[in-house]
C-alpha cells in the first residue's frame, strides 16, 4: 500500500519533469506546409508513453480537395472547392471554424479517378500563405484576412506544363523565397518567387522531362556541411540548391525519366531517401572538392507503390509498400517487419507513427518501433469506403485530417495532460 | 440440378432481354459478370418479395491476393490468387470453402500488391485461366489437371506491359480471348475442348485489359472495347464481331475514351460502354447504317464492374453513388452515397459491394427510390474488394485481397 502510494508519486512527478525539462513543452509546435516543419513528416516531439488517446475535439463538412492541412498558431490553413469554385481557406484549430476563404479559380473537375478541388497544401510563414491552385496559379495571402499580396501564372510560363492531374507541388518558404517544384515538356525543376513581391528570384531546371509535366513533388531543407540547401525528387535525377540563388549543390541520375510525386527524406545531414514507383534508394553525400558526391547506399523495392511519405526514427524507417506497412534498417534496407494495415499515410509524432487509412476510414496510433507493430489507439475518422489520401497533420497536441468530405481534430491526450500540469 | 416452378420460369424469362437465350439456372456464375456476361444471375426466387432480407454468413476462407472475380459451376468455385511464388489458380469446395486443387501458373509481370486480376471462365468440366504471363491453359475442375495450354505470347505475340489481365469469354464450345497482342489477333476464338485456333480477328484498334463482352439479341457479337492512350487524347469505342467469324459486323469511335471496362448489351438493340468518366449509350446500327451515341452522362464511371440492366433502368456506380438511371433519356431517377462498388441483378435486386467500405448491401431494383433491404459487413473496410458479387441460388459470394466469404439468403 505505501509502496504502491510512492509508486503514482514518482510517476507524478516524472511526468513533470519530462514537461518541464526534457521533453519541449507542447504547444510549442506548428506544421507550417506540407509534411511538417523539415518536410520529413515527423516532429520529435509528442505525448509521453502510455498517455496516448485519441479524442475527437471537433468535426466539420469540407469541400472536396487533397490539399493537407497547415496549422501556424490559433490558425489552420487548407484547400477545398464549394463545387464551383476551389478556394484556400484558414480555420480556427479550436473549433474549426472557417476564419476566411480566398478563391484560387474556377473548380478544378476530378478526371481518371481523381476527385474535385485543389492538390497542393499551403505553406505558411511570416504572416503570408502561400497556396498553388490546381490550374496553376500561385498566390499570397495575408495569413490573417485572407487578403490576396501577390498572384502569378505558373502556366503561362513556357517553362511549366500542367501535369494530367492539375497543379499538385506545394510550396516550400526558405528564408525571403517561397519554391516550388515545376516543370515542361523538356526541363523541370524548382522556381523561386520572392515572398514579397511574388517576382521570380530564379529557376533551376537541370532534370529531363522526356514530355512530361511539372510533377507533384515537395523540395525538402537539408544541411549538409553547414550549407542551408533544398532538395528534390525530379524526372530523372535528384539535386539540391542553395535557397539564395539556385545554385546546383549536386545532382545524383536517377535513370529513367518519371513523374516525380514524392518528397525526398532527410535522415540526418548526409542521408536522403529518394521513393520512386519502383522503388525507393538510400543516397549518402560526401564532401568531393568544392562540392558533393552522392552515392547509392542501397535500394529497396519493400517501399513503394504508396503516395504516403516514409519517416526515419532511431535507425528505422516507416512506410508503405502497397498495402503493407513496413519498417527497414535505414542502414541496409532491410524488412525488419511488415504489417498488412490497409494501405494508408503516415507521419510521425515523438515515438509514435499517426497512420491515416486511405478508405477504411480508421485513424490508428502505433509505436514507432523497430520491433514490430504495436497499435496504442484508434478512432474513426471518417466513412468507410470515402477516398481519405491527405496525410494527418500534427501541431500542439493535436492531430488534424480531413478527406474529401470532411475535416476532424483529435486530441492525442499527452498535451491535454500537460496543461492541467500547468 | 435445380427444379424450377411454372411461376420462376415466367420471371426468368422476364427478366432477360427479347432475343436472348436465358442462361440455365444450374449454369452457376460461370464467367466473369456472370452467365451472360451483364452482371446478371439467371436465377430467380433468392429473395423474399418484400421486406427485410436477412443476410448470414456460411463461411471464410483465407486466399492469396488477387483482383480476380469468383466463378462458380456445380460446387466448384474457381479464382485466381497468388504467393510468394506467383499467379496461381485456385479452386475451392463452394459449400463450405475447403480447398479442392491450386495449380501455380506463372511468376511473371505478377503485380505483387495486387496480385493476378484476370476471372477464369468454367464450363465443360474445364477452369479457363490466363495468367499475368499471358498463358492459357484449361484444367480439369475436377483435380487441376492441364487439358491444353496456349501460350499467347508465343503464338499471338501478346505482350502487354502489366500482363494479360483480360478475362476469357466462353460462349458454348467457343472460347473468346483478348490476347493484348499489339497488331493483329488482338481477339482470337478457340475451341474449348482443345484450345485450337478457330478464327483471330483483323485490324481492329487496341485492346489491352479489357474484357470482351456478348451480345445475342439481334445477331451473336462479341463487344470489345478499345483504349489507346498512346496517341495522347485518349480515343477508343466498340467494335462487334461476328460470333462464327470474327468479321467485323460494326464500329463506334469516341473521343476522350479511356478505360478497362467490359461493354454491356443493353436491351435489343444498344450498348453501354464505361470511361473512367462517364458512360455512352451506344445504338448498334441495322445493316447498312452506323452506329450513334443515343448519350453520354457522368453518372456511371468504369471501375470494378458494369452496370445492370432492368426494366428500361440502369443500375450502377459513378464515383461515390450507386445510381438508377432512365435507359430512355440517361437522367438519374435516384442516387445514393455508398462509395464506389460493384453491383449483380439477381431475382429483381440488387447485390452490391462497397469495394473499398467492406460492405455488401441487397438493394430493391425499382425506379422509384434507394429502398435497401440489407447490410452486413463482410470484409475489413479498407481492404480490396475489387470485385463484383457472384450469386448462385440462395449464396452470395464475394472476396478481397485477403479472404472469400460466402453468405447465405436466410428464408
Amino acid at each position: 500500500m505505501h509502496i504502491h502510494r510512492h509508486g503514482r508519486l514518482e510517476a507524478a512527478l516524472a511526468a513533470l519533469l519530462s514537461v518541464g525539462a526534457g521533453a519541449p513543452p507542447a504547444g510549442a509546435s506548428d506544421w507550417p506546409q506540407l509534411w511538417g516543419p523539415t518536410v520529413s513528416a515527423a516532429v520529435d516531439e509528442g505525448a509521453p508513453p502510455g498517455a496516448v488517446a485519441l479524442r475527437e475535439l471537433w468535426r466539420r463538412p469540407i469541400g472536396s480537395g487533397f490539399s493537407g492541412i497547415t496549422v501556424k498558431g490559433e490558425r489552420g490553413y487548407t484547400g477545398e472547392s464549394d463545387g464551383t469554385t476551389d478556394h484556400a481557406i484558414a480555420f480556427d484549430v479550436k473549433t474549426g471554424r472557417t476564419l476566411w476563404r480566398a478563391p484560387l479559380g474556377e473548380t478544378y473537375r476530378g478526371h481518371d479517378g481523381s476527385r474535385d478541388g485543389p492538390i497542393s497544401t499551403p505553406a505558411v510563414s511570416a504572416g503570408r500563405v502561400f497556396m498553388a491552385g490546381p490550374r496553376g496559379s500561385l498566390i499570397a495571402l495575408d495569413s490573417a484576412t485572407g487578403r490576396v499580396l501577390w498572384r502569378q501564372e505558373l502556366v503561362s510560363e513556357p517553362r511549366t506544363k500542367l501535369p494530367h492531374y492539375g497543379f499538385g507541388a506545394s510550396p516550400i518558404v526558405a528564408g525571403d523565397r517561397v519554391v516550388l517544384q515545376v516543370g515542361g515538356a523538356e526541363k523541370s525543376g524548382l522556381v523561386a518567387y520572392d515572398a514579397k513581391t511574388g517576382a521570380v528570384a530564379w529557376s533551376a531546371l537541370p532534370s529531363e522531362t522526356k514530355g512530361d509535366s511539372a510533377g507533384y513533388a515537395t523540395a525538402a531543407p537539408l544541411t549538409l556541411a553547414g550549407q542551408k540547401l533544398l532538395v528534390v525528387t525530379a524526372h530523372d535525377r535528384v539535386f539540391a540548391v542553395r535557397p539564395e540563388d539556385g545554385a546546383v549543390a549536386w545532382s545524383h541520375s536517377l535513370g529513367e525519366a518519371e513523374e516525380p510525386s514524392r518528397s525526398p527524406l532527410v535522415l540526418d545531414t548526409d542521408r536522403v531517401l529518394v521513393s520512386r514507383f519502383s522503388g525507393s534508394t538510400l543516397i549518402a553525400l560526401s564532401p568531393d572538392g568544392s562540392g558533393f558526391k552522392a552515392t547509392e547506399s542501397w535500394k529497396s523495392a519493400r517501399l513503394k507503390g504508396s503516395y504516403s511519405p516514409t519517416v526515419h526514427a532511431e535507425g528505422s524507417l516507416y512506410g508503405y509498400n502497397g498495402q503493407y506497412l513496413t519498417c527497414l534498417d535505414a542502414k541496409t534496407g532491410e524488412v525488419r517487419w511488415r504489417e498488412k494495415t490497409q494501405s494508408g499515410t503516415l507521419i510521425r509524432v515523438g515515438r509514435h507513427l499517426v497512420v491515416l487509412g486511405e478508405s477504411s476510414g480508421v485513424l490508428r496510433i502505433a509505436e514507432a518501433a523497430s520491433t514490430g507493430y504495436r497499435e496504442v489507439a484508434r478512432a474513426t475518422a471518417f466513412n468507410a469506403g470515402s477516398q481519405s489520401s491527405t496525410g494527418p497533420s500534427y501541431a500542439d497536441g493535436r492531430v488534424y485530417v480531413r478527406n474529401v468530405e470532411e475535416m476532424v481534430a483529435f486530441d492525442t491526450g499527452g498535451a491535454a495532460k500537460a496543461e492541467v500540469q500547468r | 440440378m435445380r427444379t424450377l416452378g411454372a411461376a420462376s420460369l415466367a420471371s426468368l424469362l422476364a427478366a432477360v432481354p427479347a432475343g436472348a437465350q436465358p442462361a440455365s439456372a444450374d449454369g452457376g456464375w460461370p464467367q466473369y459478370l456472370g452467365p451472360a456476361r451483364d452482371g446478371r444471375a439467371a436465377q430467380a426466387a433468392v429473395f423474399p418479395a418484400s421486406g427485410p432480407v436477412r443476410l448470414k454468413e456460411a463461411w471464410r476462407k483465407p486466399i492469396g491476393v488477387a483482383g480476380s472475380a469468383l466463378s462458380v459451376l456445380g460446387e466448384t468455385l474457381v479464382t485466381l490468387d497468388s504467393d510468394e511464388k506467383g499467379a496461381g489458380a485456385i479452386a475451392l469446395d463452394a459449400r463450405d470453402g475447403s480447398v479442392l486443387w491450386r495449380v501455380a501458373l506463372d511468376a511473371e509481370k505478377l503485380d505483387e500488391d495486387r496480385g493476378p486480376s484476370s476471372t477464369p471462365a468454367v464450363g465443360s468440366g474445364l477452369a479457363y485461366v490466363l495468367s499475368p504471363g499471358c498463358q492459357l491453359r484449361a484444367l480439369a475442375l475436377a483435380d487441376g489437371k492441364q487439358a491444353w495450354h496456349v501460350d499467347l505470347k508465343a503464338q499471338f505475340g501478346a505482350n502487354p506491359r502489366n500482363g494479360c489481365a483480360s478475362s476469357p469469354l466462353l460462349d458454348g464450345e467457343r472460347l473468346i480471348v483478348q490476347t493484348a497482342a499489339p497488331d493483329d489477333k488482338r481477339i482470337v476464338a478457340l475451341d474449348s475442348r482443345t484450345g485450337a485456333l478457330q478464327w483471330a480477328a483483323k485490324g481492329i484498334a487496341r485492346s489491352n485489359y479489357s474484357a470482351p463482352g456478348l451480345r445475342t439479341a439481334s445477331a451473336r457479337e462479341v463487344l470489345v472495347h478499345h483504349t489507346d492512350i498512346t496517341q495522347g487524347d485518349p480515343r477508343g469505342g466498340v467494335t462487334a464481331l461476328r460470333v462464327e467469324d470474327g468479321e467485323l459486323a460494326w464500329h463506334h469511335t469516341l473521343d476522350k475514351f479511356w478505360s478497362w471496362a467490359t461493354p454491356v448489351p443493353i436491351g435489343a438493340d444498344r450498348v453501354l460502354v464505361l470511361t473512367w468518366n462517364d458512360a455512352a449509350l451506344v445504338k448498334a446500327p441495322k445493316a447498312g447504317e452506323a452506329a450513334s451515341v443515343v448519350w453520354r452522362i457522368p453518372a456511371f464511371t468504369a471501375y470494378v464492374a458494369t452496370p445492370v440492366y432492368k426494366d428500361g433502368h440502369l443500375y450502377g456506380h459513378g464515383g461515390d453513388y450507386l445510381r438508377c438511371v432512365r435507359v430512355s433519356d440517361g437522367t438519374t431517377a435516384w442516387e445514393e452515397r455508398t462509395y464506389p462498388g460493384s453491383v449483380s441483378l439477381v431475382d429483381g435486386n440488387l447485390v452490391a459491394l462497397s469495394v473499398r467500405a467492406g460492405l455488401l448491401r441487397v438493394v430493391e431494383a425499382t425506379p422509384q427510390a434507394y429502398r435497401e433491404r440489407a447490410k452486413l459487413e463482410v470484409v475489413e473496410p479498407g481492404s480490396r474488394a475489387e470485385v463484383s458479387p457472384t450469386v448462385v441460388g440462395r449464396r452470395i459470394y464475394v472476396r478481397n485481397d485477403e479472404e472469400v466469404v460466402a453468405i447465405d439468403v436466410e428464408r
